[in-house]
């Protein structure tokens, strides 16, 4: 038998029985037995494991951490605050909220949620919000003016609940989104040089005002499965159609990029994991890399797969929150 | 270029679970397809699920990835063959004669098979050697191409050349490999094409 033909064999077969002939032909020579032998083990051994599925992986690690016994030193500083963060913000409900007393009778309230965590509020209205990494929402206890006002600084998941009479608008500083009933995500940190809203369904227009304060504004109209990215400087709006990923972000967890300069997941991995990565050679800035990032991985397996994939090496240090990133000599 | 920082081999000696983590993410993947080829797929899984769970408690003193490799593969091949032995008595009425051979075949092969430190470090050494002395241009291509798993255009693109001359620096590297790792061919030169 060619050589070519026993590894076609060994490849399909995995630990599936093989057929009557193939296996006669390995029994009948000891040399045949110690060729099948030899390609059976290289084969095991070079699998790289990249066909199994994500999701195996991600559940059988749930289960070996439930069987591991408490006897490790748990998570260093950075992961430890996180993890506190998160315990002591389960036991309060999962949000910090504290209430700002207004002008008027009504009360406001700050909801606010840590870096690497993720969390939902209902609002007075029925109306339920996702909030993400270290995002504020600021809004009234009870919603007693014409119209449904709240302010945001971050990423949040929005979904309206339908009042025809009492339009909902989210404030996101110079901008403001109009709502009627619908779904939509917005993304509006004060830090970026870009708005983001994505429209599932329903209708949502997006204000943008001529300066801070000004009450003239250019409105946008959004189709849904849309997404309107908007850049602060210039001014200019791309429009494109919500890619797949959108959702695993926001069902799964899972933030997906596709060849993104290392400097700009450098600021996601601030976000998502609240650690910042400190370039020490700036030729790493410009490595771009594709692939996904798991919300609730730990920051050690961030950074790891990130070498293995950059083609710069570099090495790391872990101080703090901080990360240190100098190329390999 | 596959070797594990430093950090993590220090964290993993002081037994911190975000270390054993990269450690799972890593490996577990290989590991179950490696014992897939031996055991059912579920059986693998749980094999793999004990082997980490034994390295964590036993917590043995790691100092380089290879030896790492080494105990975590010597692990899952042991529970692997005592598997297949166990399947064997227990079915031994009721399986059919061409599984028994099968079995019992797989349960050599696991015998003879080298998990040493020094068979990880061979073909290792073996890659990484090879891709060091590839001309830059063909090395940077094989790397974008095989180890990033970007696409021919992607490549084209990102390194400012024709299609055609990915194509041609992808064929220049293969056939370097082939060379160099021909005790192991011609395995490797198919897995190097099928991927």
């Amino acid at each position: 038998m060619k050589k070519e033909e026993i590894i076609k064999n060994i490849i399909k077969s995995k630990s599936s029985l093989h057929s009557n002939e193939f296996l006669s032909w390995v029994q009948k020579s000891e040399e045949n037995r110690k060729e099948f032998i030899r390609y059976k083990n290289l084969w095991a051994l070079l699998r790289t494991g990249n066909e199994l599925d994500r999701k195996y992986v991600n559940e059988d690690f749930i289960l070996v951490k439930k069987r591991m016994k408490k006897t490790g030193t748990g998570f260093k500083v950075p992961e430890l605050i996180r993890y506190v963060a998160i315990i002591v913000l389960a036991l309060i409900g999962g949000y910090l909220i504290h209430s700002i007393p207004n002008s008027g009778e009504v009360f406001m309230n700050e909801v606010s949620v840590p870096k690497g965590n993720r969390s939902s509020i209902v609002l007075p209205d029925g109306s339920k919000v996702w909030l993400t990494n270290g995002s504020r929402l600021i809004y009234p206890e009870v919603f007693n003016d014409k119209i449904r006002n709240v302010k945001l600084e971050g990423e949040a998941y929005f979904t309206i609940s339908h009042d025809e009479s009492k339009p909902f608008i989210v404030d996101i500083g110079g901008q403001q989104i109009k709502v009627l009933g619908t779904e939509f995500s917005v993304l509006a940190y004060p830090d970026d040089n870009i708005v983001q809203v994505d429209l599932i369904t329903g209708k949502v227009q997006l204000d943008v005002f001529e300066e801070i304060g000004s009450d003239k504004y250019k409105s946008y109209q959004l189709k849904p499965s849309y997404s309107l990215v908007l850049d602060k400087t210039s001014g200019s709006l791309k429009n494109y159609k919500i890619p797949d990923s959108f959702y695993k972000y926001w069902q799964q967890g899972i933030y997906e990029f596709k060849n993104e300069p290392f400097v700009s997941l450098a600021k996601k991995i601030d976000r998502i994991y609240g650690i910042k990565v400190i370039f020490e050679d700036n030729t790493l800035k410009g490595c771009t890399f594709t692939g996904a990032f798991f919300l609730d991985s730990n920051i050690y397996t961030i950074i790891e797969t990130f070498r293995r994939a950059s083609s710069i090496p570099f090495e790391y240090t872990i101080d703090k929150n901080q990360i240190y990133l100098k190329r390999e000599k | 270029m596959n070797s594990l920082s430093s950090e993590i081999i220090t964290l993993l000696n002081q037994k911190q679970k975000a270390a054993f983590e990269v450690i799972f993410n890593l490996y577990y993947p290989r590991l179950v397809c490696f014992a897939q080829e031996y055991v059912s797929f579920e059986v693998a899984r749980n094999l793999v699920q004990d082997a980490f769970l034994s390295f964590w408690e036993k917590n043995p003193p790691v100092i380089s990835e290879s030896q790492l490799q080494s105990y975590l593969y010597t692990t899952v091949k042991n529970s692997c063959i005592s598997r297949l032995r166990h399947e064997k008595i227990k079915k031994k009425f009721i399986e059919e004669s061409e599984r028994k051979i099968q079995k019992q075949l797989y349960i050599s092969a696991l015998e003879n098979l080298d998990t040493s430190t020094i068979a990880f470090q061979e073909i290792e050494v073996i890659i990484e050697r090879t891709l060091a002395d590839l001309p830059p241009r063909c090395r940077k291509v094989f790397i974008l191409s095989r180890f990033e798993g970007k696409k021919n255009h992607e490549v084209a693109g990102e390194l400012n050349i024709s299609q055609k001359a990915v194509e041609a620096q992808i064929t220049k590297a293969l056939k370097i490999f082939r060379i160099a790792l021909k005790d192991f061919l011609p395995l490797v030169a198919y897995l190097l094409v099928v991927r």
